[in-house]
């Protein structure tokens, strides 16, 4: 991870602790939803790249195991490195559960595509 | 399931009392039974249609299979005489399915294997002492003479089914536990432990570079060992790791065809279909695959769980029927002998995600630990920070639930967990590590499997991941170590890379079969409201009438997990009220009464 990298990963902890605590989902989505555009190959690889950092980095972060500040300090992540990916929000049923994660076209950046299947997704942010 | 046996015992003053009692030998005949051997003071029986495996000398018979230095079967052999030197002599020289009945001085004993392969329940019928296999198809007058329904015991089934191991709630039968050794017609207060799984944890933290060798070679002489007897075997294929190893092992050490086919079922939900797995498999072995889909329909307890409620404890290992039934007809199909499966994988090569992993690591390495990488793999794999799990492996994990499994269903007159072991294997953990503590915890569940249920009553069930040599050997392993990567069961997926499929040892989800039993206690809860609601459970105050009524309406269980629960609770249910008629309760246990 270079020293902008870690910057970038801070400033996207901050984004958590001013933009995501005690807001409403509505807000928090306004915040992170940014104009889609078509991203080059360059850039899709350094998304992958990025998204593999966060992984191995998100250990040592003092977030919550949930889902929605996960996707969203990766999502503020990318976005603080120029780029983007869609926040995908699924639902299942027989149990009820919510889910949601980041995707770059059909391949899931912080999860892993074997668990998503069950989930039907109902929203997309990007 | 190994096959059923009836053993008697009585007092023999001489060498030549080996002639069983004529007036209880005709009945036992009359019922199907033929004598399989006889020892002064003891009579063996068995079904002609499934005969026993023996080996016997004068003091020593041991039912189904030892694998060992067969010197150490001699009478002579054992340098301690007594039965609890012969039990430690054949559990420590050897291994297998097996219950070894023993002559001492006061009489005979049984041990039962650590594997549990051998149901072993008794009970005294006075004068005589009686070892069997099941309380079923038994001539009348063969039962306890003081058979009585402890609802105490009941009640602790309810909470931790693990308990009906330990403890059957027909006061009066006693199950042997496995690893014990208990005088025939003795409780288990007379037992002696001779294996306990706490006595193979790790005694220092050093590596050792052989362990995946060693495990996959264990893996493969047992599964070989146990297999050998049987000329056609069905293998349960889930296309998860554990049940693909034993294929994979299967197909290594026996002769070309033993395996007759893969038994796969099929899931209606995208998570839950793993036929492409399966076929990744099988196809290249050109092993054919049975694919059954599970069945979606009504459960009806009145009949699907009557006929099994007859035994000694409720038809855990058969709370899905129509699977069970499936099972039976492709065993049939197939003419198999035995059905092998991967079940106990989970425990023995680590599946829990937990930060108890991090205490072992701590307990064991000291400040030395906090340089390991296994903290942020442990991490990653539980999608945890690091430093909750510092924080949940420095206080312990939570508490468990006062009413266990049964949470908020829980009746009136249902007391809180007492806190007392519910399985022998779980007394004296204190001193272990608590990933260890959670290993053991889930190997000693893992017996739930080898209750009554239909597959069983056709075919032996063998299931090498719980033989005692595997159990042994994956203690002995620190959790963090069985959890190498940060992956579930990471150790073994080293140990068996070479012979299963990339995609298969890489595999980071498993089938998830929720839904299905969500779904199926929503298609029964018509059936499952009229047989609980009215049924003995609600009316002794152990089950909540309103709290069982909510949670089986549709809009209740399209929300929660738990939908499997319910069907176990209906399990128990049947088995109640099949007992009740028969034996009368435990005075200082009765049936509690309703709360005001």
């Amino acid at each position: 991870m270079t020293r902008r990298d870690s910057w970038r990963l801070a400033g996207a902890v901050w984004d958590a602790a001013w933009r995501y605590h005690r807001r409403p989902l509505a807000e928090i989505v306004a915040f992170a939803r940014q104009p889609a555009r078509p991203m080059t190959g360059a850039e899709s690889e350094e998304v992958v790249r990025l998204a593999q950092l966060y992984r191995a980095a998100v250990a040592w972060l003092p977030l919550p195991r949930k889902c929605l500040i996960r996707s969203f300090v990766l999502l503020r992540f990318l976005q603080r490195s120029g780029l983007g990916a869609d926040w995908v929000f699924g639902v299942r049923t027989w149990p009820f559960s919510a889910h949601c994660w980041l995707q770059l076209g059909d391949m899931a950046l912080d999860d892993h595509a074997e668990r998503l299947v069950g989930y039907e997704p109902i929203f997309v942010v990007g | 399931m190994h096959p059923p046996f009836f053993a008697l015992t009585w007092p023999a003053e001489t060498e030549d009392g080996c002639e069983p009692p004529a007036h209880l030998a005709g009945p036992l005949h009359a019922q199907g039974w033929t004598l399989a051997t006889r020892r002064p003071g003891l009579a063996l029986w068995q079904r002609p249609e499934r005969p026993l495996v023996l080996e016997a000398t004068r003091d020593l018979i041991v039912v189904g299979r030892w694998f060992g230095d067969r010197a150490l079967l001699r009478d002579a052999a054992c340098g301690d005489p007594e039965p609890v030197g012969r039990a430690r002599s054949l559990c420590g020289g050897g291994w297998g399915a097996y219950l070894a009945l023993i002559r001492g001085e006061g009489g005979w004993w049984g041990f039962r294997d650590p594997s549990g392969g051998v149901e072993a329940l008794t009970w005294a019928a006075r004068p005589y002492g009686v070892i069997a296999s099941s309380l079923a198809d038994l001539p009348p007058g063969f039962l306890p003479h003081r058979l009585a329904l402890d609802w105490a015991v009941i009640a602790e089934q309810l909470r931790q089914p693990i308990a009906q191991m330990a403890q059957s709630a027909l006061r009066g039968v006693c199950p042997i536990a496995p690893g014990d050794l208990q005088p025939i017609a003795g409780d288990a207060a007379t037992a002696t432990a001779i294996w306990r799984p706490r006595d193979f944890a790790p005694a220092s933290a050093e590596v050792d570079p052989g362990w995946p060798e060693r495990l996959a070679a264990t893996v493969e002489t047992v599964v070989d060992r146990l297999l050998a007897p049987y000329g056609r075997v069905v293998c349960e294929a889930s296309g998860g790791l554990d049940s693909s190893v034993i294929k994979a092992a299967a197909l290594r050490t026996g002769p070309a065809g033993r395996l007759a086919a893969a038994l796969h079922y099929v899931g209606d939900r995208p998570e839950a279909d793993e036929r492409a797995w399966v076929r990744r498999l099988c196809e290249p072995h050109g092993l054919p695959v049975a694919f059954v889909p599970l069945a979606t329909g009504p459960i009806d307890p009145d009949t699907d769980f009557a006929a099994l409620a007859r035994d000694a404890r409720p038809p855990y290992a058969a709370v899905d029927p129509d699977r069970d039934r499936d099972t039976v007809r492709v065993l049939a199909e197939h003419g198999a002998q035995a059905l092998v499966t991967g079940k106990g994988g989970d425990a023995a090569f680590f599946q829990m995600p937990s930060a108890a992993v991090l205490a072992d690591l701590w307990q064991a390495r000291g400040v030395a630990a906090l340089r390991h990488p296994r903290h942020a793999e442990v991490a990653q794999w539980t999608r945890r920070s690091v430093w909750s799990l510092w924080r949940e492996a420095r206080r312990g994990p939570p508490s468990k639930p006062a009413f266990g499994m049964l949470g908020r269903l829980a009746g009136p007159s249902l007391e809180p967990a007492s806190g007392q072991a519910p399985h022998r294997w779980l007394d004296g953990l204190d001193g272990l590590p608590p990933g260890k503590r959670l290993q053991i915890e889930a190997l000693a569940s893992s017996q739930l499997a080898l209750g009554q249920h239909r597959r069983g009553a056709v075919a032996d069930l063998v299931q090498p991941l719980l033989s005692q040599p595997v159990m042994e050997l994956c203690l002995s392993i620190p959790s963090w170590e069985l959890v190498r990567g940060g992956r579930d069961r990471g150790l073994a997926r080293e140990a068996f890379a070479s012979w299963l499929p990339a995609e298969i040892v890489h595999r980071r989800a498993k089938g998830n079969l929720t839904s299905h039993y969500a779904r199926r206690t929503a298609a029964s809860a018509a059936a499952l409201r009229a047989h609980l609601l009215d049924g003995v459970l609600v009316d002794a105050g152990l089950l909540d009438r309103r709290a069982t009524e909510a949670a089986l309406r549709p809009d209740s269980l399209i929300w929660r997990a738990d939908g499997i629960d319910l069907i176990g609770v209906a399990a128990v249910e049947s088995w109640v009220r099949y007992w009740q008629t028969r034996a009368p309760d435990v005075p200082e246990a009765a049936r509690p009464s309703l709360a005001p």
